[in-house]
């Protein structure tokens, strides 16, 4: 794994981690945590670390950083098909994301 | 069947035997006049060997289990004055056994209902006993068992040796029987053995321990409801046999999290106790879900029990709204809960387990020196580092302090078999005619 491909990883799971923290739902949370662990599945487990703190709270915007976290892993030589089912896992997430 | 279980069968056995006396009589021989003559002697002689045997296997139990609580290997050189009290009992129960040429009963005498009442009730002594070796073999053994557990076994077998004692001298004139070696120094360790291991507070945990059928996996199609659910979570329990890599690990805790929270959601109604504990434990499993984000640990497997995890958590999901659910569940979310406690206790003996033997890594944060860069300000580098106290980010903390099911306090006595220690005593000192003797004659006031 190059620097680049690892320093996209650790950005996209440092904010979906940080939206599985401020949910407002128990499902949500699962969600957000399945798309986690779909990324590490995807890297067999060799990953970087995340780091939540310091982030932002406004969910929007740690959305649309780790949208676009994930899709810039297809540059780094992820499979395609894999990246838009986690993209598609992060939608649901969202959407279960409702009080 | 535990070591209660067993210990408790051979109570009972030998507390109805000590109810019975006149023996030659109940064995069909002659002595009453209203009871006919059944047996002849040759008979009365067979039956007496073969209750020789069944004591020897009740004996040979005695001496396995004062082995278990007081293991001292080699008593041959000491004397009475240099053993304990409970080496004095292991040393005289040997002598015993040895000198005895009974034998063990054969697989067809053990498993044979017998006709006459008072050899059945042998019968089951020495089952109980044949039965009861397992345990010393599986959890029921020193190094395994705390002091005060220890001191049950070597009560009860001592208490067993009395009764034992007390016997021998009512069987004497039954053609066949094999007097026991020594029965008067036998007795005497025993009784002392037994008040010995009753100074301090007793432990009657020991109760369930003992030997139980390896589980296996349930493998067939998918069971419907909550029965379903069980499977998984049984599954489960076994696939975490084998040690699960990092990834594995943090898939089994993510499905806790979603099975624990469902059936608080559904045990609400029905069972606000467990709801209740359960939702505790969902907490306990987000907080383990958070604290493992960054865990990395390559050895290992654990496929199984993820994907039946997995599974649990998918089962549970689809399950009726809890208003729609059969109301009669209450059996189902007990065993549930048993599974729950099983899971937990596995899952913390593997997280710890992975932290000391350095098979998990957690990724922290540790400045570095570097002389590649002129920067004033080194950048902050993430290492994957074994778990110890310092790096450990909570986890190991929360393994201990929340995830691990807490140990009761022990009982002051036994509610299940504490009734058939007492009556084995009661049957033991009992005399017919003394004063406590609620059949015998009562003294005037």
């Amino acid at each position: 794994m190059l620097l680049a491909h690892a320093v996209a990883l650790a950005e996209a799971r440092s904010y979906v981690a940080a939206l599985a923290d401020l949910t407002r739902t128990f499902d949500a949370s699962v969600e957000y945590e399945r798309v986690l662990l779909q990324l590490d599945w995807m890297h067999d487990g060799e990953v970087p670390g995340l780091e939540t703190s310091g982030l932002t709270t406004d969910r929007d915007i740690l959305f649309a950083v780790a949208e676009s976290a994930i899709s810039e892993l297809v540059t780094h030589g992820v499979d395609a098909l894999k990246v838009e089912l986690v993209l598609d896992m992060l939608e649901v997430a969202r959407s279960q994301d409702a009080p | 069947m535990t070591y209660g279980d067993n210990a408790t069968a051979l109570r009972v056995g030998l507390a109805e035997l000590l109810h019975h006396h006149r023996i030659q009589q109940r064995l069909g021989g002659p002595g009453l006049h209203t009871v006919p003559v059944t047996t002849t002697a040759a008979e009365r002689a067979d039956l007496g060997q073969q209750i020789s045997r069944y004591r020897h296997a009740a004996l040979a139990w005695c001496l396995q289990a004062v082995s278990a609580a007081n293991p001292r290997i080699n008593l041959d050189r000491t004397t009475t004055r240099s053993r304990g009290p409970a080496e004095e009992l292991r040393y005289r129960l040997t002598k015993a056994v040895e000198a005895s040429t009974a034998g063990l009963p054969s697989l067809e005498e053990l498993t044979s209902t017998e006709d006459l009442a008072i050899v059945e009730s042998w019968r089951e002594v020495a089952r109980a006993a044949a039965l009861g070796e397992h345990d010393f073999g599986a959890g029921v053994g020193y190094g395994r068992l705390s002091d005060a557990e220890c001191r049950v076994v070597m009560k009860d077998a001592a208490e067993v040796t009395r009764a034992l004692v007390v016997l021998d001298r009512r069987y004497a004139k039954v053609p066949g029987w094999e007097s026991l070696k020594d029965p008067t120094r036998l007795g005497r360790a025993a009784e002392i053995g037994a008040m010995f291991a009753g100074y301090e507070t007793p432990d009657y945990r020991v109760d369930q321990r003992g030997w139980r059928p390896t589980p296996r996996f349930v493998d067939v199609p998918g069971l419907p409801g909550l029965v379903g659910v069980l499977q998984a979570q049984h599954n489960l329990f076994i696939g975490l046999d084998r040690f699960p890599n990092a990834y594995s690990l943090r898939v089994v805790l993510d499905s806790q999290r979603v099975v624990s929270y469902e059936a608080a959601q559904n045990a609400m109604s029905n069972a606000p106790s467990l709801a209740q504990e359960w939702a505790r434990r969902t907490q306990t499993y987000t907080a383990l879900v958070r604290a493992t984000r960054n865990l990395g640990g390559l050895v290992g497997g654990g496929g199984e029990a993820a994907g039946q995890g997995a599974l649990a958590a998918t089962r549970i999901r689809r399950l009726a709204a809890p208003e729609e659910a059969q109301a009669d569940q209450t059996l189902l979310w007990g065993q549930l809960a048993q599974l729950f406690t099983a899971v937990d206790e596995r899952v913390a003996a593997i997280i710890s387990h992975g932290a000391d033997r350095r098979l998990y890594f957690q990724a922290v944060s540790l400045p570095r020196v570097t002389d590649q860069s002129n920067d004033l300000v080194k950048p902050v580098r993430q290492r994957f580092v074994p778990i110890t106290s310092a790096v450990d980010g909570g986890l190991l903390r929360l393994v201990a302090d929340q995830l691990r099911p807490r140990r009761l306090p022990a009982p002051a006595v036994s509610p299940r078999t504490g009734r058939s220690r007492e009556e084995l005593r009661a049957a033991i000192d009992h005399r017919p005619g003394s004063p406590t003797s609620p059949d015998g004659p009562q003294l005037g006031v």
